[in-house]
């Protein structure tokens, strides 16, 4: 349990290059509290709190992003210049949230702004996240929307969106209505109860039953 | 100098020597180090190494608490080799050993409260703490003193993902002669903890907890008690859409009829919230109760669904009271992409026709797998680990002498049904000596001569082990 901040860091990089996002939450968590407490100024602490505040955003835990962005110090805030960017990023994901906002701006913004070469491979899994979260929300709701419901919430352009959603996704596209077919989702695939669980299931209930009756 | 380095050594020495057993650390550790002057734990030795380094936060974590103790409450602002220092000592330290300083334990805690607050650093604190309670408790049910503490400094700093373990599992062991917890820890913990679900937007236990503050006995209820019932009202009105409880408090309880009458517009229930607006805001309950107000149209929406299975989304939004512009319907239909995508309603829209038609679905889960057969499992075995409890605790009650003073008196005390309860719930064997029904004897002295008797065969019975009857 108590791994030094060096070796953390090390375990932190090793899962972002084989692409293992979820391990790095809490790897940050833990370096956030030892580079706060213990070790502090090994490493500023904005180089924490970017690569933590991205994985949030991309696990799409607001709850904790609005946690730690309240943490973070104001100076910092300002100072260091892609932890501002990225809080800008999560308070229009909130705004997002509430109905708010264009979903456009986040993916502009994510675009436009400069990145350094450790935070960047992160941003591209957090661009094509937010994505494909979007696209799966449209497909499981909407049998039909119009191209351009489905194209404020790409990063692509109009004219593109149509033939990307075809190729990749498989959706359907009719010129003449403007309208897209999202492909649906498969349905998860559960295993069917066998034989023997529902036997042990009916002894319960049996059982339950027997008791009831005589109380 | 030489003299006191002298006396270190015997302090040292004397806490090694006592640490091996728990006899030891309690009748003889902990009133020796009661007797030293605080300072001793402060100051190092003259010119060497720091006298807490000879030590083992593990092997001697009694004494180790102590240093610990005392440099926390001395630091102004923290210093990271001390924060080090009690990093290692709470994943480390004997549970055993502290369980029996918990006073100490509590002095220590906020002592690192006090420091990360001082600091403006409050995540210094949290996480320590919340392992430290884990080590602390004898059992993850088992409330400690240093709860509340910890719920409210999580609150404060709104970081509350590292006290979420500790809530999640339920406080199913109060004991005030081991732990010295008492009432108002226990009030205080779960008001705090609901607070902290309702803030992680997790409102079924947030009901929960808030529900167990507010029906703890009481003569009088208490004012952590009131407050937690505000509470319960608004987190019940989001969770099931309802009241909980009548009466008390009158504004909330207004709020919450009108919530309730389905009839009700989106509108009017925003004008009652707005009536109330200022009572709301010195609780610090109106960021809930707009919550309430949102999840009201979400309500709305959901009550369509049983009646109709095609609407348009214009339609649904003047149904529900938002108005028949193109505004209230673009929002209207954000509503429902968000519902379709929490699953708290099943329905896809489509675009065909202009404006959008939203279709309402069966529930497509036909609970027939294994997910399900899993959750059935799991409260199956919930259940039964709550009823084993059940049974222990009332063998322990119904064997204690308070409880045969009672009988004697009232006469009438037992219920019919008497205390025997079915063991062999799913297939576990539980012997339970039924009681005899008092109320039978129809001679009043020769009921209490029968009750005193059994008093002491219960007293006998006490002292030998109980074993379970197969039945």
């Amino acid at each position: 349990m108590a791994l030094t901040s060096a070796a953390l860091f090390e375990q932190a990089d090793h899962a972002l290059q084989t692409g293992r996002y979820q391990e790095l939450i809490p790897l940050y968590e833990q370096l956030e509290f030892q580079v706060t407490a213990i070790d502090i100024d090994v490493v500023p602490l904005n180089n924490i709190f970017e690569p933590l505040l991205t994985s949030y955003l991309i696990a799409h835990d607001l709850q904790s992003a609005r946690s730690l962005v309240q943490r973070i110090p104001d100076e910092l805030k300002t100072q260091a210049q892609q932890l501002h960017v990225l809080i800008q990023v999560y308070e229009m994901l909130r705004q997002w949230e509430r109905q708010s906002g264009d979903l456009k701006d986040v993916y502009r913004l994510l675009h436009q702004s400069r990145w350094n070469s450790a935070l960047a491979p992160l941003i591209a899994v957090l661009q094509d996240s937010i994505q494909d979260r979007e696209l799966d929300l449209l497909a499981k709701a909407y049998t039909s929307l119009p191209l351009h419901l489905a194209a404020s919430r790409v990063s692509l352009e109009e004219d593109t969106v149509a033939e990307q959603l075809m190729a990749t996704r498989g959706w359907r596209y009719d010129a003449s209505t403007g309208l897209l077919y999202p492909k649906a989702p498969d349905a998860t695939g559960n295993r069917a109860i066998g034989l023997q669980e529902f036997g042990k299931l009916a002894d319960v209930v049996a059982h339950l039953e027997v008791r009831q009756e005589s109380s | 100098m030489s003299s006191n380095d002298h006396s270190y050594d015997e302090i040292i020495a004397k806490i090694v020597a006592c640490s091996t057993d728990l006899t030891a650390v309690t009748k003889t550790l902990g009133p020796y180090l009661n007797n030293l002057n605080e300072n001793i734990f402060l100051a190092r030795a003259h010119g060497q190494s720091d006298p807490i380094d000879a030590l083992s936060p593990e092997h001697h974590s009694f004494a180790y608490l102590y240093f610990l103790l005392y440099r926390c409450k001395a630091s102004h602002g923290f210093h990271p080799a001390l924060m080090e220092k009690v990093w290692a000592f709470v994943n480390t330290c004997d549970g055993e050993q502290v369980r029996h300083a918990s006073e100490k334990a509590l002095s220590f805690a906020e002592a690192l409260v006090k420091t990360a607050t001082e600091s403006q650093q409050p995540i210094i604190a949290i996480r320590p703490l919340a392992i430290f309670i884990q080590r602390l408790q004898a059992t993850p049910g088992q409330l400690t003193i240093l709860h509340p503490l910890l719920a409210k400094t999580c609150l404060l700093a709104q970081a509350c993902k590292d006290i979420l373990p500790i809530l999640d599992n339920d406080i199913s062991d109060v004991d005030p002669k081991l732990t010295h917890v008492n009432y108002r820890d226990f009030l205080l913990y779960h008001y705090y903890g609901g607070m902290v679900y309702a803030y992680q937007k997790n409102f079924e236990r947030a009901v929960e907890f808030f529900r167990l503050a507010v029906s703890a006995p009481a003569e009088v209820a208490s004012a952590i008690q009131i407050e937690a019932y505000k509470k319960m009202v608004l987190t019940n009105l989001l969770q099931n859409g309802r009241r909980a409880v009548k009466s008390h408090c009158q504004p909330y309880s207004e709020f919450a009829s009108s919530y309730e009458k389905k009839a009700n517009s989106a509108a009017s229930i925003r004008s009652d919230l707005d009536k109330i607006k200022g009572i709301l805001v010195r609780d610090r309950n109106y960021g809930l109760a707009k919550q309430c107000v949102e999840a009201f149209h979400r309500r709305k929406i959901q009550d369509l669904t049983r009646t109709y299975l095609t609407l348009s989304v214009e339609d649904i939004a003047t149904n529900i009271g938002l108005g028949s512009d193109p505004e209230a319907a673009k929002h209207v239909e954000g509503i429902i992409v968000k519902m379709i995508q929490a699953g708290t309603i099943f329905a896809t829209i489509s675009h065909e026709h202009a404006g959008g038609m939203v279709s309402f679905l069966d529930d497509p889960n036909h609970h027939d797998n294994t997910i399900t057969m899993d959750m059935i499992n799991t409260q199956i075995q919930k259940a039964t680990e709550i009823t084993a409890k059940f049974v222990k605790m009332d063998q322990t009650i119904s064997s204690m002498p308070q409880f045969f003073n009672k009988g004697q008196q009232g006469g009438s005390f037992m219920p019919e049904r008497g205390f025997s309860l079915e063991d062999s719930d799913y297939g576990m064997q539980m012997g339970y000596e039924a009681y005899p029904d008092e109320a039978t004897s129809s001679n009043p002295k020769r009921q209490r001569i029968k009750a005193s008797q059994r008093k002491r065969d219960a007293q006998a019975r006490e002292d030998e082990p109980e074993e379970p009857e197969e039945q």
